[in-house]
């Protein structure tokens, strides 16, 4: 299982100021891009007040709620590198995956994909200390010796 | 801090039932009680020196390595319930998970060693000989352990008074009572001086001050209304046998599940050795049962409005500290993974569980953190080579069937109340659980494989 390269983005080196400010980041990428409507942007941020969106330490995970599902026009994983660290409702997040996966399937192809590359803590650091976004894109398409 | 606060609690709270029979046993047929019996009545030193105990044990002992532990937890605090003349609470409350901790670290080091044919016989020889050397240790630690520590409490209790600071004497009386050594220094401290001061005054206040029911009813409210799932239902029935039946054993355990509430039974001690001080109260003996009812009928003319006014002082203080600090506790059901088992009945964990059962894992979505974790999940039970399919799901579409289920801690509770019957994990951190390596231990049936 990979992610295909053409899915993947990658935003190295950005200092948001808050959480919310970084997903503004991923959306507006993700919106310039025609992936998402900005009615789903809405809806991450909505999720991310609502339940938090944390998934391990120094990585979360926002993404939209149910009900903006159909926002997705394209299936987009959008790398937000945050060498700086942001705080994440009470946790430092140096990696954000913005995701959007169209269809069920897809979206569910793309976080199992996602999951395997996270439980390798090295990969993970490689990922948060990454100076070149090929770096990041091999970890996450499966060439990165996964 | 709280971990060992949630672990306390699920060793005591699956057991309040038995201290509830053993109290209304000893309330109705010891020889002061409702219906005095001699016959019924042997059932009360038994059941309060072994049974309680163990039981309390076999669960700490379940909670860290399944009915194993259990077993291994409950035969070594045997051991210490022989050796001593109290009953060992404390013991028990570390025998148990100590006797799991180990079993399991056998387990884990040598279980997957043993030739097939043999688990069986290698199983029951190492818990049975883990079993015996606990026991034994237990025995010969226990007894000294408890004569030290009754001596420096008795020791405690008559400096403070030959000082004159008599309410501090609460400092020794109360956590002395919650180790169950109550009649020790009621009847080898505080009755001696008390019977010294009677023969001049006709009272003394020191037989007020252990039977004083007051503090245990503080503290038996608090939990009553304030108090969170089993504790909060059982602290009513509770508070009926201590109060009116003057066993206070019953209030111990509500104070062994969350020891920060012993501070509550310190103030309320002194507040009522204070009011009994300077009042100038006193009995003209100890009163036994230590029940309101006891106090009222020995009260002498005259006595009965100070009496009462220090058991009322004593009542208040400690539900007036106990209260924040029950009201703060975490609740037992939604504690932490391991916490079902206290509450689940004993389904052998790995048999009745094995290949069939599948894994749901819940987020409030069912769109992000459930479908990473459910992913991470089946890479582990893959890699244990277990063949158990998990899947994800939104918490409202969780079906009450579920048998297993993995959710975030703040979820606990509710998944607890949609599949009233599953096996609920927790998890924080969706990639690196501890509960997924439990759940692969738990689905790995430990003899056959």
């Amino acid at each position: 299982m990979s992610i295909a390269a053409d899915v993947i983005h990658v935003l190295l080196g950005r200092e948001p100021a808050s959480r919310e400010d970084a997903i503004g980041m991923i959306g507006e990428f993700m919106v310039a891009r025609g992936d998402v409507t900005p009615r789903y942007v809405e809806g991450m941020w909505e999720k991310e007040a609502r339940h938090g969106t944390w998934l391990t330490e120094g990585v979360a995970l926002p993404h939209g709620t149910g009900e903006v599902k159909k926002e997705i026009r394209r299936s987009s994983l959008v790398v937000l590198q945050m060498p700086k660290g942001v705080d994440w409702g009470g946790k430092t997040v140096y990696l954000a995956f913005g995701v959007a996966g169209r269809g069920d399937n897809e979206h569910l192809r793309l976080l199992s994909s996602l999951a395997a590359v996270l439980v390798s803590k090295e990969l993970v650091e490689r990922m948060i200390h990454a100076t070149d976004p090929q770096e990041v894109m091999a970890i996450l398409s499966g060439e990165g010796g996964a | 801090m709280q971990k060992v606060g949630g672990f306390m609690a699920g060793m005591v709270v699956p057991n309040i039932g038995a201290f509830i029979a053993w109290g209304l046993i000893t309330a109705l047929f010891m020889p002061r009680g409702w219906f005095p019996n001699e016959q019924l009545a042997k059932l009360v030193d038994p059941m309060i020196l072994n049974l309680l105990p163990i039981l309390v044990a076999y669960t700490g002992g379940r909670l860290v390595h399944g009915p194993r532990g259990g077993l291994v937890g409950a035969v070594g605090t045997m051991g210490m319930a022989a050796g001593s003349n109290i009953p060992m609470f404390i013991g028990a409350m570390a025998m148990g998970p100590l006797g799991g901790w180990l079993i399991r670290r056998f387990d884990e080091r040598f279980g997957r060693r043993v030739p097939a044919g043999f688990e069986m016989l290698v199983n029951n020889f190492s818990a049975g000989i883990l079993g015996m050397i606990l026991a034994i240790a237990g025995y010969s630690v226990a007894g000294p352990f408890v004569a030290s520590l009754t001596a420096a409490l008795a020791a405690g209790a008559r400096k403070i008074t030959t000082a004159g600071y008599l309410p501090f004497i609460a400092f020794f009386i109360e956590p002395g009572k919650v180790l169950f050594i109550n009649n020790a220094i009621n009847h080898g401290v505080l009755a001696p001086l008390g019977v010294a001061e009677a023969k001049q005054a006709g009272k003394s206040i020191f037989f007020l001050l252990e039977p004083n029911p007051g503090q245990g009813l503080g503290l038996l409210c608090a939990y009553w209304l304030f108090g969170k799932g089993t504790t909060r239902t059982t602290a009513p029935g509770a508070l009926i046998i201590h109060f009116f039946g003057g066993i206070h054993e019953l209030y111990f355990p509500f104070v062994l599940m969350n020891p920060v509430t012993l501070a509550a039974m310190i103030a309320g001690g002194f507040a009522a050795a204070a009011v009994f001080a300077a009042t100038d109260a006193g009995l003209p003996a100890t009163f036994s049962p230590g029940s309101i009812f006891t106090a009222i009928a020995l009260a002498p003319k005259g006595e009965l409005v100070r009496i009462l006014a220090g058991i009322a002082a004593g009542a208040m203080v400690t539900f007036l500290v106990a209260a924040p600090i029950v009201k703060r506790a975490p609740a037992p059901e939604a504690g932490a993974e391991q916490f079902r088992f206290a509450t689940e009945p004993a389904a052998p964990a790995a048999t009745a569980l094995a290949p069939t059962a599948a894994i749901v894992f819940v987020c409030e979505a069912g769109m992000g953190s459930s479908v990473i974790g459910a992913g991470v999940l089946r890479r582990k039970l893959e890699a244990a080579r277990l063949d158990v399919p998990v899947t994800h799901a939104a918490l409202s579409e969780l079906s009450r069937d579920a048998g297993i289920v993995v959710c975030q801690r703040s979820l606990a509770a509710r998944v607890a109340e949609i599949a009233p019957r599953a096996r609920v994990y927790a998890v924080d951190d969706y990639i690196n659980s501890p509960a997924y390596e439990q759940i692969v231990r738990d689905l790995l049936p430990p003899p056959s494989r």
